[in-house]
């Protein structure tokens, strides 16, 4: 079986054949580390490649097999982690020029879970610097270049989890490990062509993870299918006294049996959901719709709260990058960023006023009933992930999109609910999933917002589509 | 990140008879916008914090981003808020009050059957 074979097989498969010695988790590991090395540098994917770390886990992996030791549904399996995770003594660049040599001695409180759970950590994987928090205006954003997508490289991967996203796309590693402030799992996960999760906030402990916005930052999975997310969501969950944010809840994969019947689920398709989307994606959408028809409920035309989202993200992520990154700022080590819009935009995160960021911490109280309030009625919100297809790499994202959305932007029209700074500020967690193709054989997806902590219903949901479709199958030709 | 949060506005127009600087920081923020003098009194903070590290062109760009900042913020004023009504500090996603019971935590993964339930 070739390297690409191996890494196209689902985690549950890749661990039947672990256990039935068909494969070792060493042979795992150097298919992915000779993809990661064939393929990442042109999809501007790979920071580092952990060869050596890798080849000793995997190692202890096949001993531990052998022995009747079993980790569980991760052991043996490969996987990448964005760069922004400590990995001890393995430099952790934040996808920043001026932080190359950067290296901590300690591992994230993530990589240790997933080393506990048996995974075999072979790569360090691109990002936009500082995961975007200085407010890039293009693609080309990190040290490494831009991400591209696996699907067209002319494309961008999206952002800032590019090198998670394209990794997974191109069948580089089984799993990846995101991180989102306000899109930052879902936007690649779209634009890639694979499933991304983003949990609930407090899930995942952050602990090791470069910091943006305390009050925002997630990590989660990014992988072929929707059980493949949640097999490792259930490896990275639970409380760490490290990460004061996290909570006492769980996950667990595959869910207890329930007393309660199974019912179906229920969803609201949000009123507008479609209206600022460009062709292809809103076709992809309404054909989605209908496949979810024959498995839920599906009510239309739900109106969603009107907060101002956009703006309070923005506030918050400003005064807390300003934090964050003051020194690195002050410094003027920023002016050393790839992208020119993040040369200067720490200079004015430094000037957000103090009133205005409590004002936006302030409104999330309401923004949390008012949603929570919405998802007592359903089990899931269901909206396309982005209106448009991955822009062209090169593209200054303050331009209009491509193609442009018709009718022409001047006329007057609703726009779509704005479901990513909603989720985010709300801390909800979320599922992006394929649902087609548009043109340039550019890949389409479907949202899914959930009720805090209902990562289980919404795993449920998402995996009845993906039974019912076959998007989530598809690899991209151009990668061999 | 949402890529487009930030949008930088399109036209400009100088104030003669000022310092170079605080012209350009002036020039960036229009009129019209009920917070420019806020948003040019702030890039004059910019400039005389980190105008060494900075071109002329650089703090142009600074101000204009700081009047698009505060025009945002301006937006958070829209929603009616309470005396009473306190800022996340250490933000939970879980709504205050009477919750639906919740799985218990995850066993050790050691414990966990490879690919059977726990």
């Amino acid at each position: 079986m070739s390297a690409l074979e191996l890494m196209d097989l689902s985690l549950a498969e890749l661990g039947r054949r672990l256990r039935a010695r068909q494969v070792s988790a060493v042979e795992l590991a150097e298919a992915a580390l000779s993809r990661l090395e064939r393929h990442g540098p042109r999809l501007g994917a790979v920071v580092t490649l952990t060869r050596e770390l890798a080849l000793a886990q995997s190692r202890q992996a096949d001993q531990e097999l052998r022995s009747g030791k079993d980790r569980g549904p991760l052991h043996g399996i490969p996987y990448g982690a964005k760069d922004l995770l400590a990995a001890r003594g393995i430099p952790t660049t934040w996808g920043a020029e001026p932080l190359r040599e950067q290296v901590f001695d300690f591992d994230a409180t993530a990589v240790t879970r997933l080393r506990e759970a048996g995974a075999v950590l072979v790569a360090k994987l691109a990002m936009v610097e500082l995961a975007g928090g200085l407010g890039y205006n293009n693609p080309d954003a990190s040290f490494t270049g831009p991400g591209r997508t696996p699907w067209n490289p002319e494309h961008w991967s999206g952002g800032s989890s590019s090198g998670s996203g394209a990794a997974v796309a191109a069948r580089l590693v089984p799993f990846a490990i995101g991180s989102e402030t306000s899109g930052s799992i879902l936007t690649p996960a779209a634009f890639c062509g694979v499933t991304g999760l983003r949990p609930t906030y407090g899930l995942v402990s952050r602990h090791g993870a470069m910091a943006l916005s305390w009050t925002l930052d997630k990590l989660g999975p990014m992988a072929k299918s929707a059980e493949d997310c949640a097999l490792v969501l259930a490896a990275l969950a639970g409380p760490d006294p490290a990460d004061p944010a996290t909570v006492a809840d769980g996950f667990a994969w595959p869910p207890r049996p329930s007393r309660r019947p199974e019912r179906r689920p229920r969803l609201g398709v949000l009123r507008h959901a479609t209206a600022s989307a460009v062709p292809a994606v809103k076709l992809a959408f309404e054909q989605s719709l209908a496949v979810l028809a024959q498995f839920a409920d599906v009510d239309g035309d739900v109106p969603f709260p009107d907060f101002p989202w956009g703006a309070a993200v923005g506030v918050i992520v400003d005064a807390e990058g300003a934090s964050a990154f003051r020194e690195l700022i002050e410094s003027g080590a920023t002016r050393k960023m790839r992208a020119a819009a993040d040369r200067v935009g720490g200079y004015q995160m430094l000037m957000t006023l103090a009133v205005d960021y409590l004002q936006a911490q302030r409104l999330r109280g309401p923004m949390r009933a008012a949603l929570d309030e919405l998802l007592s009625r359903y089990d899931a919100l269901v909206v396309p992930t982005r209106n448009a297809l991955a822009p062209r790499v090169g593209y200054d994202f303050d331009k209009q999109p491509e193609p442009a959305p018709s009718p022409a932007p001047d006329v007057k029209k609703p726009s779509s609910p704005a479901t990513i700074p909603a989720g985010n500020l709300a801390g909800l967690p979320a599922l992006a999933l394929p649902n087609g193709f548009g043109p340039g054989g550019l890949p389409t997806s479907l949202q899914l917002l959930g009720r805090a902590f209902s990562e289980s219903r919404l795993v449920e949901i998402a995996r009845a589509f993906q039974a019912a479709t076959d998007w989530h199958r598809r690899r991209p030709d151009a990668i061999d | 990140m949402p890529a487009r949060r930030r949008r930088f506005l399109q036209s400009l127009s100088a104030a003669p008879l000022l310092p170079a600087v605080l012209v350009q920081a002036q020039a960036t923020v229009p009129e019209t916008s009920p917070t420019a003098a806020l948003a040019r009194h702030l890039a004059e903070v910019v400039r005389a914090r980190y105008g060494g590290q900075l071109e002329a062109a650089d703090l142009d760009e600074v101000a204009r981003l700081i009047g698009e900042s505060l025009d945002g913020a301006e937006k958070l004023r829209s929603v009616k808020l309470g005396n009473a009504d306190e800022p996340v500090t250490l933000f939970s996603a879980r709504r205050p009050g009477p919750v639906a019971p919740q799985p218990a935590p995850r066993p050790a993964a050691a414990k966990r059957p490879a690919g059977g339930r726990p």
